[in-house]
């Protein structure tokens, strides 16, 4: 009895549906299902774009779901597609891409587009995002959200402290906190400044840093000669750098606040966010955070590197997603998909989604465009990922390490550095740690993927 | 009595059949997935399945990431399942000595249990947060730097309150049940005797409320083995460097961020013989010395 009455509901609220958004609308479009980790101010960035595209065209509608952060996606992604229930679009971050290759459940977006009569043109995008998700010259997945690390700071207590401009140097930045320390610079919560809010994350202080500083982080041009490569940071000068924040953290130069499991937020972000730092670091995309939430005069620079190691920084690496289009549909359906894709590269689409989020823009002309338009005049903070990402001249230590389980790989590393913050070991022997457990890591997914290559088609 | 019974098997089958479909359906197939998965390897897709014998397990009893966990564990499943008795026997003895009020303490003590356990994590979270939990200031204006983001002592005490709190309203109404079962008559012969307060709990109440103690023993040590996940992921996510990753909490990152499958499925194998053995143990031996009451 139940059932059938809450059937019946269903039905009417379904009429009613109908209703509200015209018979014709209802019936006739095909419905392509995308699931992704945008919340909060990306995420309505993301609506905004979805909103364009159904309106644009009257054959499609894309259905986009937030699924949680980048892990959840895939975790998600993975049962469906087990149980035959997936979407056709979904979500992932640079640290998935091998997984991907090899998992046999992908169409390249490659593939797709040239089936639809769209040209890929690799060179209207930004270099080091292409590399990220090409493979032998191949896009595959579609390059939609990219950022890299840079250094935002409180310009009002570095001005307190007398300096008018960030830090290009960690040597720079130390200095800075010193002074700030001695003269007693006060933070909003009314106690002597703390330095640098330091959430632990290995993109930035680990893996960017590396690439700046031209270390590799694997041997095998940074995981792209195959899937026996092995890690290598705890040899090369990231020890300098992590004794650096070791130290800082055990002299009171930097705070530590751990980055939240469910979303992009941190203690450290808080910490620095109400005013009580002088230094963060964090993705580019997180402007629109900080806008909302500094109370404060804050500006961005670079994310520094250390003057001893190197005279002119690399590049960084990015960080963000692309989207995968996953097997099982009708080639109407990947139509839609196709179109969808074209749409995402325009310069329109990508000002907006760059205007709104902070990410860079990731085709040339879209960047070119926006320079034209004045618009970093207006705004020099958005521009600096952009820089950062494309100077220097590009090495192998510069390019996204392309490893297995790399989330696995992080958090292994990311828990032996805990132990250090807590006077349980020295960093040598964390990073050696971080290694072992790592290269573990790395050799088991050698055993899952036995044979696997045999899945990537193009 | 008349004794009802049925002329053929087959309707006994039958009517039992739903039942049976369902259970199955919903318990036995997923657990038989399961078993199996523990014996192979597999890609994140699960395109590449090896059937590879016992390795998932000698690979984990060798590692030391897990000897850490199995550590970890039981660290964390004594101290919340102490706490958590302790605290709901205190309270269970006030209230069974209250005349006035009993009905309001009763339900203010319960009310705990209503609350999730993640949410309960979010809130000590709140309570103790260095920056910004009032608890941590508190402990700061006592000399106390308390900060469960860097200290290891620190984190574990903040699972441990997190996961105790609830459970205290759970063993609270079964020590208050125990309590109010035990005959008056006893105590007051007791107390003529000339035996104060304390004696007559260590002497008289705490053995008859044996057999309670130890349901809750082991209803305790299976809620922290298994429903702690929640409070763990959100308040340190094993952080600081695994030492609050208790075991159930492991199988979660090792499946669903390391995309190990046959590794996991491994080791919720080792979950359930666990806590098989601490039952089958409990029951057979520590049962014997517990008093039952008539």
């Amino acid at each position: 009895m139940t059932t059938r009455r809450s059937m019946r509901m269903a039905l009417l609220a379904t009429a009613a549906a109908m209703l509200l958004t015209g018979p014709a609308a209802a019936e006739e479009k095909i419905t392509i299902r995308w699931w992704h980790a945008m919340s909060g101010g990306l995420g309505d960035a993301l609506k905004e774009v979805v909103r364009r595209f159904n309106e644009s065209q009257d054959q499609y509608v894309i259905e986009e779901t937030f699924k949680g952060r980048y892990r959840v996606v895939l975790n998600n992604t993975i049962a469906a597609y087990r149980a035959g229930e997936h979407p056709h679009i979904f979500q992932n971050n640079e640290t998935g891409v091998l997984t991907l290759l090899l998992s046999g459940a992908i169409i390249p977006v490659h593939t797709i587009l040239e089936q639809h009569d769209i040209e890929v043109d690799l060179a209207a995008y930004l270099p080091p995002v292409v590399d990220t998700y090409t493979y032998e010259g191949k896009l595959l997945g579609m390059p939609f959200n990219s950022s890299t690390p840079i250094l935002y700071y409180n310009a009002e207590l570095l001005q307190a402290a007398g300096f008018e401009e960030g830090p290009v140097t960690w040597q720079d930045m130390e200095a800075m906190i010193a002074a700030a320390r001695e003269q007693g610079v006060v933070g909003a919560d009314g106690e002597i400044a703390c330095g640098y809010a330091y959430s632990g994350g290995m993109w930035d202080n680990v893996e960017n840093w590396s690439s700046i500083h031209d270390q590799p982080y694997t041997t095998g041009g940074n995981g792209r000669a195959g899937l026996d490569v092995e890690l290598v940071y705890n040899r090369t000068a990231l020890v300098q750098h992590q004794e650096r924040l070791a130290r800082w953290i055990r002299e009171g130069l930097a705070e530590f606040g751990a980055e939240s499991p469910t979303d992009w937020s941190s203690a450290a972000f808080t910490n620095w966010g109400n005013g009580n730092c002088l230094f963060w670091s964090g993705s580019t995309a997180s402007h629109a955070r900080v806008e909302r939430t500094a109370q404060f005069d804050w500006s961005a620079v670079h994310f520094p590197h250390d003057s001893d190691i190197i005279d002119e920084p690399r590049n960084s690496t990015i960080g963000g997603a692309a989207l995968y289009v996953l097997k099982g549909f009708s080639d109407e359906e990947y139509a839609g998909i196709a179109q969808f894709f074209q749409m995402l590269t325009s310069v329109e689409v990508q000002q907006y989604y760059h205007q709104a989020t902070g990410y860079v823009p990731i085709t040339i002309d879209a960047y070119e465009q926006l320079v034209k338009d004045g618009y970093y005049e207006e705004n020099p903070t958005y521009e600096i990922a952009v820089k950062q990402l494309l100077r220097g001249q590009p090495t192998e230590n510069g390019r996204v390490p392309r490893i297995g389980n790399f989330e696995n790989v992080r958090m292994a590393l990311e828990a032996e550095l805990q132990k250090v913050y807590a006077g349980e070991q020295d960093v040598q022997t964390a990073l050696d740690e971080g290694v072992r457990r790592g290269n573990e890591i790395l050799r088991r997914f050698e055993r899952q993927n036995e044979g696997n290559f045999q899945n990537i088609e193009f | 009595m008349r004794r009802v019974t049925f002329d053929g098997m087959l309707l006994p089958y039958l009517l039992l059949a739903p039942q049976l479909l369902v259970l199955l359906w919903f318990f036995f197939w997923p657990a038989a997935q399961a078993v199996y998965q523990a014996f192979t390897i597999t890609d994140a897709f699960g395109g590449n399945a090896q059937f590879v014998w016992f390795e998932n397990f000698t690979r984990l009893f060798t590692s030391p990431e897990y000897h850490k966990a199995i550590y970890v564990t039981a660290v964390f499943s004594v101290a919340t399942t102490a706490l958590a008795l302790a605290v709901g026997l205190l309270l269970a003895l006030f209230v069974d000595r209250l005349i006035r009020g009993v009905q309001i303490y009763r339900v203010l003590v319960i009310w705990p249990y209503a609350v999730a356990p993640a949410v309960a994590g979010v809130m000590w979270v709140f309570t103790l947060d260095p920056q910004a939990g009032v608890l941590a200031y508190a402990l700061e204006g006592l000399g106390i730097d308390f900060n469960p983001y860097l200290d290891p002592v620190a984190a574990m005490v903040l699972v441990v309150l997190a996961s105790a709190w609830k459970q205290i309203s759970y063993n609270f109404i079964f020590f208050l049940a125990g309590l109010q079962a035990i005959p008056n008559t006893v105590v007051e012969a007791a107390a003529m005797d000339g035996a104060g307060p304390l004696r007559r709990i260590w002497d008289i109440l705490l053995p008859l409320l044996s057999p309670t103690l130890f349901f809750l023993v082991v209803m305790n040590i299976v809620y922290a083995f298994f429903e702690t996940f929640g409070v763990v992921a959100v308040t340190t996510s094993g952080r600081p460097g695994d030492w609050t990753a208790i075991m159930v909490y492991k199988v979660f990152t090792d499946g669903f961020v390391g995309l190990d499958y046959g590794s996991s499925a491994a080791q919720s194998m080792v979950l359930m013989v666990i806590v098989i053995a601490l039952t089958v143990v409990q029951f057979r031996y520590i049962e014997r010395r517990v008093h039952y009451a008539g």
